[in-house]
């Protein structure tokens, strides 16, 4: 699974992922949602208010910060976690991430748009994808070009219980399983 | 300052985010309690990390480990349950009061839908159960009147945020992204070739000018 998680660091499909979670768990729309790449990763993310005020949540990455945080929320537990030090990062730099490269962000926007079964398409096709990728089956730019072709071909069901989530994630892990093959 | 431990189950106790909880645990004894404790399929680990922290219940996975693991700690007497099911019967559980959901893939989200059902408080760390059912799981959530708590770093960030906002609006949210080993490169990198894969992608940029 460490290797999944790199994967998906490198197409920024990891991301689109978290935009996805982010919408369901804060109920906004994917237009509320801006990516901002920031290498230094001290930021951890930001909330806009309507009176233009942004409040930043900051620190050392690290991530028994957030474990212990959803454990013991409202309150929060001393810790001897690394404290940061300002002065020791002079420039926190940012910028848009580059989509054009990275279409698998593109991907996950659009999944989260159109809604319905279609995040749980993405998910499964990329899983499949990146497994064929990290089998030397299929090259890296053609991840997204897998998880496209699912997002086109597994029918579209906009109000999916359960059962059409689970049987929405067979099908486009088996055409998944096919273009991984049509590619190479 | 008298009250007693949360009492949490962690499904998923040996990957990643399992042991990095069980590390919180062990620096906070007065704060919490291992009740359950599960894994699929590493049941060293899971003896082990039920030998130091005493859960009431372990349950692992993999139904051919169930012998083994229940005789390194029947005499501990930790109750031993093995099979998909017994995930999503343990967290359902009187003594359970949070549940940590750090199961990897679709295998969170039966479990994470049953914890809702029985109301208690899911500190969620497995990333398809909100991508692939979001609207079910935060309905249930909503129904239920549970917390749904993140433990990824971006999104407990807008949570931390949020914290005193209840009824403010949000008008945008920034999620940052490290962009991942081939950040900065130019368009169309890295080319379309096999790459090794995992922790050495970033390689890639050396190997490209070796290449040709």
């Amino acid at each position: 699974m460490g290797a999944k998680i790199t994967i998906d660091s490198a197409t920024l499909m990891n991301k689109g992922l978290e935009v996805i979670e982010a919408k369901w768990l804060f109920g906004v729309t994917a237009s509320q949602i801006e990516v901002v790449v920031h290498p230094q990763s001290v930021i951890h993310s930001m909330v806009q208010f309507e009176d233009g005020s942004i409040k930043a949540q900051m620190g050392l990455p690290d991530m028994k910060l957030p474990i212990q945080y959803a454990l013991s929320y409202p309150n929060r537990l001393k810790s001897d976690f690394p404290r940061f030090d300002f002065t020791r990062y002079p420039s926190l730099t940012f910028e848009k991430p580059d989509t054009e490269t990275f279409v698998n962000l593109a991907l996950a926007y659009k999944a989260l748009e159109k809604g319905g079964n279609m995040p749980c398409i993405l998910n499964a096709a990329n899983e499949v994808a990146v497994q064929a990728f990290l089998e030397e089956q299929i090259g890296f730019l053609e991840i997204p070009e897998v998880v496209a072709a699912c997002m086109a071909k597994v029918p579209y069901i906009a109000r999916p219980a359960y059962d059409d989530y689970v049987q929405s994630d067979a099908e486009a892990r088996r055409l998944a399983g096919e273009a991984t093959k049509l590619v190479c | 300052m008298t009250h007693s431990p949360k009492r949490i189950a962690i499904l998923g106790s040996t990957g990643s985010i399992g042991t990095q909880a069980l590390e919180v645990i062990a620096a906070h004894p007065e704060q919490f309690q291992a009740e359950v404790l599960t894994a699929q399929s590493n049941a060293d680990l899971l003896i082990e990390q039920s030998a130091a922290f005493r859960p009431n219940v372990v349950v692992i996975g993999n139904e051919d480990l169930y012998d083994k693991v229940f005789a390194a700690l029947d005499p501990l007497d930790i109750k031993v349950y093995t099979g998909q099911k017994s995930l999503g019967s343990v967290v359902e559980m009187e003594t359970v009061d949070l549940v940590l959901t750090a199961l990897v893939g679709y295998a969170g989200l039966q479990p994470t839908i049953r914890a809702l059902e029985a109301r208690k408080p899911v500190a969620l760390a497995n990333k398809e159960t909100l991508v692939v059912a979001g609207e079910l799981i935060t309905r249930l959530a909503r129904e239920k009147g549970v917390n749904i708590y993140p433990v990824d770093s971006e999104h407990s960030a807008i949570f931390q945020c949020l914290v005193g906002e209840f009824h403010n609006p949000i008008e945008k949210i920034i999620l940052t992204a490290s962009g991942g080993p081939f950040a900065g490169q130019k368009p169309r990198f890295p080319e379309n070739r096999h790459p090794r894969p995992g922790t050495q992608a970033p390689q890639l940029e050396h190997g490209r000018q070796n290449h040709h």
